[in-house]
C-alpha cells in the first residue's frame, strides 16, 4: 500500500512529506527530486527507482507524489490523489495553492492523518470530515458526548454520504445535465469521433432522508417497459425519443444492483451539490456546429485563413460565449483579419487567431478570414494543430437526453419544487483539423 | 547557527510555559519544523509534556512529533505510554482510535508492549470507528512482531470482524488479513463458503476504497463450480458502473479471474459485452487514471482480442493528450486495427505522423508498418502513405520509414520492391542504428534490383570503423549479398570488408561472421549463394505481445503497479513473497516459490529453444541478427523502466554476452574506491571522498561526502583553481542537506574549458588545488587528475593513419622509456588494460624475442598521441616509445602508463 504522501513543488521544496510505513526512508525526497523534477520531461506519471515506486499527480505549481515499495493497486493510487485534491478543494476553496497548504499545514497533516491509516485510503467524503476536522476560525468549542459518537459512527456508516435530522422550510431540487462535447472533425468535414460525456449534477435542499428516484428517456429502459413493442410510444413530446446511452457511472449513493436489474435510478442524495451520475452517448449525436476551415500555405510567407462557422440547432436557442481558436504558425508575425460578427485578435502566446462570439444565434453562418504574415527566414515545420471551440449552449443536449421524471419519496416532505437544466459545453474539445 | 539555538531555545521555553494558546503556537512551529527537515529533537521531553492537552488538534500535532522522533528516543517515549493508555479509554471514540492509530506508529519496542492490552480492547468496541482502527493496528503490529501478534490471538480477533455488521471494518480486516498473508509463512486467511457471503454483503454497502480492498481480496478466491462462478460475477458487474476507476478495474480483474471457470461460450459473451462499455468509459478519467486503464486494456485486448470490437474511435488520439497517454492509445489501435477499420485508422496514424512530437511520430509511423503486416489487403495504400511520409523530408520521419519499409519487404518479399528507387532517393541522413542497419539491409538484400548498390553500400562502407557494432554486421552481411549478386562490381569491395573485419575489429561476432563467409565463399560460392541468398522465414504480425503465461499473471494483477510496467510483481518488488493463486494448494511457501522459479525458467528455456530453432535454420543466419536484435530491444526496453538510468550499462551488458571471452574484451565501469580528499578533522565533521572518472564522452568528478556532526549542513559549493588541463567543475557539490552521518554521492561534470588552463611554461602537473564550501567556510585541498581520463573515447587511429602520423613526427622527438617488474606480459592483458583507459590498440608484430605493439589516443589539449609498446618476455619488461606532436604531457602519460600495466 501508499508508504508515503509528498507534497512537493517543482523547485524541489517539500511543503508536506507525511511517511506511513517503514519500508521508506526520508531519502525518498532526494530520488524523486533528481529522478523525477530534474528529468524536467514530462513522462509518464509512474517512475520506478530502483525498488521504489513514485505516482504524481501536478496541480498548479506543485505535485503530490504517492511513494510505495509495493506491487500497489495504481487505479486505486490515482484516485486517491484526486480525492486528495477534491477534498483539498471543499476545504480552501478551488484555487487552493502552494502557499494555502503551507499556511495551513497543521489541517492539512490532520487530514493525511485522517483519510489514509497506514497506507489504506479511509475516510474521504469531504462532508462528512468537515463535521470532525475543521478550519482554524471555524473550530467549535468541545461536543456533547453524543454527537461525537454520531460522527464516528457516520465516519464508518453505511450512508456516510449524508447526515441525519436535515430540514429545510422550502424543499428543492436543481438538476443540471451539462453535456461535455469531445468531438474531432477532419479537414475534410468528416466526424471522426463525437463523444458526449455527460454529467447529472444535482443540488438538492431536501428535509430528512429522502428516497430519490430519477427517470430518462434511456432506450434500454424504455424498451424494457414497453416490452419491446416501440409503436406504442408517442413522440409528441420530444423528451420521449428514446437514446441509446453506451455507460453509465453513478455516484457511491445510487444503488448499483438496483440499477442492474431493471435501470432505476434511486438514491438519497448527499446534502447539496453531487455528481450523481456520468454518462458518455456517442450514438446519433446532433452536432451544434458545422465548422469549414480553408488553410492555405501561399509562398513561404503568407498563409491564407477562411473560416466558416454554421450553427445548426434551432433558431430559438443560442450559444453563449464561442470561442474559435485559429492556430498559425509559430513563426506569424502579423495576422490582418476581416470578420463581421464577433472580435478577432491575434494572441501570439498561443498561437491562435482568437474569435470570440458573445451570442450565436441558431441557424446562422458566421465567417473569418486572415492573411496571416510570417516570418521569413525561420522555416520550421509547422504541426497545424487543430482548430478548438469553445461554447455553452443552454437548454439544448446533444445526446439528447431528457429528466423524464424524478420522485422525492420521504414522509416530512410534502411540496417539493424541481428544476431542470440543460447545457452543452465545449471548452476546446470541439476540435476541427486543418 | 546561533540564530536557531535561541528559535529553539525561545520554543521551549513556550513549551513549558502555563500559556495554552502559546504552547500550541510553540508546537505547531516544531511540527513545521519537523517537516522540512530542521532537526527538533532536543525538544522532545518538553513535547511530550503537551500529549495530555483537551484539545485535539494539539494533540495530534503531539502524537505526530512522537510519530517521528519516538524511535530515536526510546528510554523516553515510555513516558508516554500511560497517557496512551488512559486516551485509549477515553469516552471520545475519536480520542481512543487516535490513540491506537498513534500507539501503532510508534516503532520502539517498550511502547510496543503495551499496546496489546488496549487494542485487545479496541478491536472489540462498539464503536465501528474505534474497531475499523485497530483492525488496521493489528497489521501495523504485524510488521514489527510477528510473534507477538499469533501468541497474543489478534489474528482469531480479526477474523471475527470479518462477520461485522460495518463495512469498513469488514474491509479494513480483510486488508490487515491480507496483509499478514503476504509476509505470513502460511496463511492465516482463506475465503471460503461460510465467510463468502459475509465479504458479499460487505461489498454492497463499502465506500469505495472497502469496495477494492473487498474486490481485490475477492480476486484470489476461486469458485468451486461454475454456478458459483456465474453468481460472483453478477454480484461484481454492477461494481462497474462505479465512478472510481478503481472498482471498476478491480471488477474486471475478479470478473476475468472468475471468468476461467465458465465453459459456456453464450455466457462468456455477455460478460464481454457488458465489461465493454465500462473498459471505454474509463478514458473520461483525468490522464493519470486514463493512462493506467490504458495499460490494462491493453493486456486485456491482448488476451480477448475482440472485446473492444468497434469501439476503436474512442482511442483516436486527441491533440492535447499528453503524451504518455497518446503512446498506449496508439498501441491499443494497432491492436484493434482489422480489415474494416484499417482505412479509417490510416488517416489518423497519418495525422499523428505529422506531429511535433519526436517519440509519438515515430510510434505512429512504425503503427502504418504494423497495420501493413497485419492486414495485407492494406498494405498497398499503407505504402501509399509512407511514401507521402518520406515526401515530408523531415528527417526522423525518414529514418522510420526506412526501418517500416524494411519489415514489410520481410513480410511480402518481391512486391513492393518499386518504391525502392524513392527510398533511396531520400537517404540523405540516416544517423538511427536501426534505419541506418535497416537501408543496408535492403540494399543487400535488393541488390541486383537497385542500379548504383555497389556505389551506395561504398558510400556506407566509407565509415566502417566508426560505426555501432550492429551497423558493422550488417555491412558485412550486406557486402556478401552484394557480392553474390553483381561479383564482377564489387571483389574489391568485398576483399576490403573481409579483412578489415577479420583482422582489424575486437568484436568477435563480427570477426567470426566475417571468417564464416570468407570460408562460404572460398569453399563453394554456389552453395553459399544458395544458403546467403536463400528464402528467408516471414515475419508475423500479431496482436500478443506477451507469452501466454505472462499475460495471464499481468491479468490476475490488474490494475496494480505490475500491470503497469507489464512486468510479474517480482521483478520489481524486493523482498515479497509472490503472489499465489488459491487454487496451486501450497501449504509451504518455500515450496510456492520453487514451483514459480521453476516455471520461469521453463519459460526461459522455452525461450532459448525459440532462438536456437531460429539459429538451425541456415537460411535465416544472415538475417539472423535482426531478430535477435527485436528479441534483444524488447528485453532491454522492458529492462528500461526499471532502470531508466543504467540503460547505457544494460547496452554493455548485452555486448559481454555475445563476447566470446566473457567479460574479457569489453569494457567496464569498474568501481574504483574513492580517495580521501577532505578529512572529517579538517573539515570539521565533513568528510569528502573523490575520484575523477571519464564516462560518456566527459569527464566527472565523483565524490561521496559524509557528515560526521550531529548538526545538519548544508550550502555546499565547489571550485577549481586553474590547472594544466582547464578542468572546471560544471554543477553543484551538492543539492540541500546533508542530515547528521549521512553519506550522499555527487557527481559533478568538469568539461574542460581552454580559459581555466594555467599557462606556466616550466611546470605541468596533474595536481588539482580545489577549495570546497560548506555553511559558509571554505577549506582547500587537493587531488590528482588521473591522465587517462583526459583520454577521449575517439581516440583509435586506422593503420595507415597511425603510420602516417608516426612519420610525421621527428624520430628526436620520440620520448623513450623503460618499464620493468611487469607482472603481466601477456599481450592480451596489456591491451585490455589500455583500451579499458582510453588508449586503443592499433597492430602488433612480432621482431625476433620481441612483441611490439602500437597504440593511439587522443587529448583534448594534445591531440593524438602515438605508442610503440615493445614487450620483453623473458625480462617482463618494456621499452615504451612515445611520440606526440605536443609533448608536455609526454612524461604524464608514460608514468600513468607504467601506472595502469602495473595494476590488478
Amino acid at each position: 500500500m501508499i508508504s508515503g504522501i509528498l507534497f512537493i513543488n517543482e523547485l524541489g521544496k517539500v511543503l508536506i512529506s507525511r511517511i506511513y510505513r517503514q519500508d521508506i526512508t526520508i531519502s525518498f525526497i532526494d530520488q524523486f527530486k533528481i529522478k523525477v523534477l530534474a528529468a524536467k520531461k514530462t513522462t509518464n506519471p509512474i517512475k520506478h527507482v530502483e525498488g521504489t515506486t513514485f505516482c504524481f499527480r501536478r496541480i498548479g505549481s506543485f505535485f503530490i507524489v504517492a511513494v510505495t515499495k509495493k506491487n500497489i493497486n495504481a487505479a486505486l493510487v490515482f484516485e486517491f490523489l484526486n480525492t486528495i485534491i477534491e477534498i483539498f478543494k471543499g476545504y480552501f476553496g478551488e484555487k487552493f495553492n502552494e502557499n494555502t497548504i503551507r499556511t495551513n499545514f497543521s489541517l492539512v497533516y490532520e487530514l493525511l492523518d485522517e483519510i489514509i491509516d497506514f497506507g489504506y485510503p479511509q475516510t474521504t467524503e469531504t462532508d462528512i470530515l468537515k463535521l470532525y476536522i475543521t478550519r482554524e476560525n471555524q473550530r467549535q468549542t468541545k461536543k456533547s458526548k453524543e454527537s461525537v459518537k454520531q460522527i464516528s459512527i457516520k465516519a464508518t456508516g453505511v450512508i456516510g454520504w449524508r447526515q441525519e435530522g436535515l430540514k429545510y422550510s422550502r424543499n428543492e431540487v436543481f438538476l443540471d445535465i451539462v453535456e461535455n462535447l469531445h468531438f474531432l472533425v477532419s479537414n475534410s468535414g468528416k466526424f471522426l469521433k463525437s463523444d458526449v460525456f455527460g454529467e447529472i449534477i444535482m443540488k438538492s435542499r431536501l428535509s430528512g432522508m429522502p428516497d430519490c428516484k430519477l427517470g430518462l428517456n434511456d432506450k434500454v429502459l424504455l424498451d424494457k417497459r414497453s416490452g419491446g413493442k416501440r409503436t406504442k410510444m408517442k413522440n409528441t413530446r420530444g423528451g420521449n425519443t428514446p437514446i441509446v446511452i453506451d455507460d453509465v457511472t453513478f455516484h457511491q449513493c445510487v444503488k448499483l444492483s438496483k440499477f442492474d436489474t431493471d435501470r432505476s435510478i434511486s438514491f438519497v442524495p448527499p446534502d447539496g451539490e453531487f455528481q450523481c451520475a456520468s454518462y458518455r452517448v456517442t450514438e446519433n449525436v446532433k452536432k451544434p456546429f458545422k465548422v469549414i476551415p480553408i488553410v492555405k500555405e501561399r509562398g513561404a510567407i503568407t498563409v491564407d485563413v477562411k473560416v466558416t462557422v454554421i450553427s445548426l440547432f434551432s433558431e430559438n436557442l443560442f450559444a453563449k460565449n464561442t470561442v474559435v481558436r485559429i492556430p498559425t504558425p509559430p513563426n506569424t508575425a502579423e495576422c490582418v483579419i476581416t470578420t463581421q460578427t464577433g472580435k478577432a485578435k491575434y494572441d501570439p502566446q498561443i498561437n491562435c487567431i482568437v474569435w470570440s462570439i458573445k451570442r450565436f444565434q441558431g441557424k446562422e453562418e458566421l465567417s473569418l478570414s486572415a492573411e496571416v504574415n510570417l516570418i521569413r527566414g525561420k522555416q520550421s515545420v509547422w504541426s497545424r494543430p487543430p482548430i478548438s471551440l469553445d461554447f455553452t449552449i443552454p437548454s439544448y443536449t446533444s445526446s439528447g437526453l431528457r429528466v423524464r421524471y424524478l420522485k422525492v419519496v420521504e414522509k416530512s416532505i410534502t411540496e417539493v419544487v424541481k428544476w431542470v437544466r440543460y447545457l452543452c459545453v465545449s471548452k476546446g474539445t470541439f476540435q476541427v483539423r486543418i | 547557527m546561533s540564530k536557531q539555538r535561541d528559535e529553539l531555545h525561545e520554543l521551549r521555553l513556550k513549551l513549558s510555559g502555563e500559556n495554552a494558546s502559546h504552547q500550541k503556537e510553540a508546537v505547531k512551529q516544531v511540527v513545521a519544523y519537523m517537516t522540512v527537515g530542521k532537526d527538533v529533537s532536543s525538544l522532545f521531553t518538553e513535547v511530550l509534556k503537551c500529549m495530555t492537552t483537551e484539545d485535539l488538534e494539539m494533540k495530534k500535532l503531539v502524537y505526530l512529533y512522537l510519530m517521528t522522533y519516538a524511535k530515536f528516543k526510546p528510554d523516553l517515549s515510555i513516558l508516554v505510554v500511560n497517557s496512551f493508555i488512559q486516551d485509549a479509554k477515553d469516552e471520545n471514540p475519536l480520542v481512543r482510535a487516535l490513540a491506537i492509530r498513534t500507539m501503532g506508529s510508534i516503532r520502539v519496542e517498550e511502547v510496543t508492549e503495551y499496546l496489546c492490552q488496549p487494542l485487545r480492547r479496541c478491536l472489540k468496541d462498539d464503536d465501528p470507528y474505534v474497531k475499523k482502527t485497530a483492525a488496521l493496528c493489528v497489521a501495523k503490529l504485524f510488521e514489527m512482531d510477528p510473534e507477538l501478534i499469533e501468541s497474543q490471538g489478534f489474528i482469531e480477533d480479526l477474523l471475527a470482524l470479518i462477520t461485522d455488521s460495518n463495512s469498513m471494518v469488514v474491509s479494513n480486516a480483510l486488508a490487515a488479513l491480507q496483509e499478514i498473508n503476504s509476509v505470513a509463512s502460511k496463511p492465516v486467511f482463506v475465503i471460503d463458503k461460510k465467510n463468502l457471503s459475509k465479504i458479499l454483503n460487505a461489498m454492497g454497502e463499502a465506500n469505495e476504497w472497502s469496495q477494492v480492498f473487498i474486490l481485490d481480496t475477492l480476486s484470489t478466491y476461486t469458485p468451486r463450480n461454475e454456478r458459483e462462478a456465474e453468481s460472483l460475477i453478477e454480484r461484481i458487474i454492477p461494481r462497474m458502473s462505479h465512478k472510481n476507476a478503481a472498482v471498476v478495474l478491480s471488477s474486471v480483474r475478479a470478473i476475468l479471474q472468475f471468468m476461467s471457470n465458465i465453459k459456456s461460450k453464450k455466457v462468456l459473451e455477455t460478460y464481454y459485452r457488458k465489461m465493454a462499455p465500462s473498459l471505454v468509459s474509463l478514458l473520461t478519467n483525468p490522464p493519470e487514471v486514463q493512462y493506467v486503464a490504458l495499460k490494462n486494456i491493453n493486456l486485456v485486448v491482448q488476451k480477448y482480442p475482440t472485446i473492444l470490437k468497434g469501439s476503436h474511435k474512442v482511442f483516436f488520439c486527441r491533440y492535447n493528450d499528453p503524451t504518455y497517454v497518446k503512446m498506449e492509445k496508439l498501441e491499443i489501435l494497432i491492436m484493434l486495427a482489422n480489415e474494416d477499420n484499417v482505412e479509417a485508422l490510416l488517416k489518423e496514424f497519418k495525422v499523428y505522423a505529422q506531429e511535433v512530437d519526436v517519440t509519438f511520430v515515430r510510434k505512429a509511423v512504425r503503427a502504418i508498418g504494423l497495420a501493413a503486416i497485419k492486414i495485407p489487403s492494406a498494405t498497398q495504400r499503407c505504402i501509399k502513405h509512407l511514401l507521402s511520409l518520406i515526401k515530408s523530408q523531415i528527417h526522423y520521419v525518414t529514418q522510420e520509414v526506412v526501418v517500416v519499409v524494411k519489415d514489410i519487404f520481410r513480410k511480402y518479399p518481391n512486391k513492393y520492391e518499386s518504391i525502392i528507387g524513392t527510398l533511396c532517393n531520400s537517404l540523405t541522413t540516416l544517423d538511427d542504428i536501426e534505419s541506418k542497419s535497416s537501408m543496408i539491409w535492403i540494399i543487400g538484400q535488393y541488390a541486383d534490383r537497385i542500379e548504383n548498390s555497389e556505389e551506395l553500400l561504398e558510400s556506407f562502407l566509407e565509415t566502417f570503423d566508426e560505426e555501432n557494432p550492429e551497423v558493422q554486421l550488417q555491412l558485412l552481411t550486406s557486402t556478401v549479398k552484394l557480392f553474390l549478386h553483381k561479383p564482377e562490381d564489387s571483389q574489391e569491395l568485398l576483399q576490403d570488408v573481409l579483412s578489415t573485419a577479420t583482422q582489424e575489429s575486437e568484436n568477435p561476432d563480427l570477426r567470426e561472421r566475417a571468417y564464416i563467409y570468407w570460408r562460404m565463399l572460398s569453399t563453394d560460392p554456389d552453395v553459399a549463394k544458395e544458403i546467403i541468398l536463400g528464402e528467408k522465414p516471414l515475419i508475423e504480425g500479431t496482436n500478443r505481445k506477451y507469452h501466454i503465461d505472462l499475460l495471464e499473471t499481468l491479468l490476475f494483477n490488474i490494475p496494480s503497479l505490475s500491470s503497469v510496467f507489464h512486468k510479474p510483481p517480482e521483478n520489481f518488488v524486493t523482498n515479497v513473497k509472490v503472489f499465489l493463486r488459491e487454487d496451486e494448494e501450497i501449504e509451504n511457501d518455500e515450496e510456492g516459490i520453487l514451483q514459480v522459479e521453476e516455471e520461469r525458467e521453463k519459460e526461459q528455456e522455452k525461450q532459448q529453444e525459440e532462438t536456437t530453432n531460429t539459429n538451425q535454420n541456415i537460411g535465416s543466419l544472415i538475417d539472423f541478427n535482426s531478430e535477435s536484435k527485436q528479441q534483444q530491444n524488447q528485453n532491454t526496453q522492458q529492462q528500461r523502466t526499471t532502470h531508466v538510468v543504467q540503460s547505457q550499462d544494460i547496452r554493455q551488458n548485452n555486448n559481454v554476452n555475445q563476447d566470446e571471452y566473457g567479460m574479457g574484451l569489453s569494457k567496464m565501469n569498474v568501481d574504483i574506491p574513492k580517495k580521501l580528499i577532505l578529512d572529517a578533522e579538517k573539515g570539521e565533521g565533513l568528510e569528502i571522498k573523490g575520484i575523477f572518472q571519464r564516462r560518456e564522452n566527459s569527464i566527472f568528478y565523483e565524490l561521496s561526502l559524509t557528515n560526521k556532526t550531529q548538526a545538519p549542513i548544508g550550502g555546499f559549493a565547489c571550485v577549481f583553481n586553474t590547472n594544466s588541463f582547464g578542468l572546471k567543475p560544471n554543477g553543484w557539490l551538492l543539492d540541500g542537506v546533508l542530515m547528521p552521518m549521512q553519506t550522499r554521492g555527487s557527481s559533478i561534470p568538469c568539461p574542460i574549458e581552454t580559459s581555466h588552463i594555467k599557462h606556466q611554461n616550466d611546470q605541468i602537473s596533474n595536481l588539482i588545488q580545489l577549495a570546497i564550501g560548506k555553511d559558509s567556510q571554505v577549506y582547500y585541498c587537493q587531488d590528482e587528475v588521473p591522465f587517462h581520463v583526459l583520454c577521449t573515447e575517439d581516440g583509435k587511429l586506422g593503420r595507415s593513419e597511425f603510420l602516417k602520423a608516426w612519420k610525421d613526427i621527428p624520430d628526436e622527438v620520440e620520448s623513450l622509456k623503460e618499464i620493468t617488474d611487469l607482472t603481466e606480459s601477456n599481450s592480451n592483458i596489456i591491451k585490455l588494460k589500455l583500451e579499458n583507459k582510453n588508449i586503443f590498440f592499433v597492430a602488433k608484430r612480432k621482431a625476433d624475442e620481441l612483441e611490439i605493439m602500437y597504440f593511439s589516443l587522443k587529448t583534448e589539449m594534445a591531440g593524438f598521441v602515438l605508442l610503440e609498446l615493445a614487450i620483453d618476455h623473458n625480462s617482463n619488461s618494456i621499452q615504451l616509445a612515445t611520440r606526440a606532436n605536443n609533448i608536455d604531457f609526454v612524461g604524464m602519460l608514460e608514468l600513468e602508463i607504467e601506472k595502469i600495466l602495473k595494476e590488478y
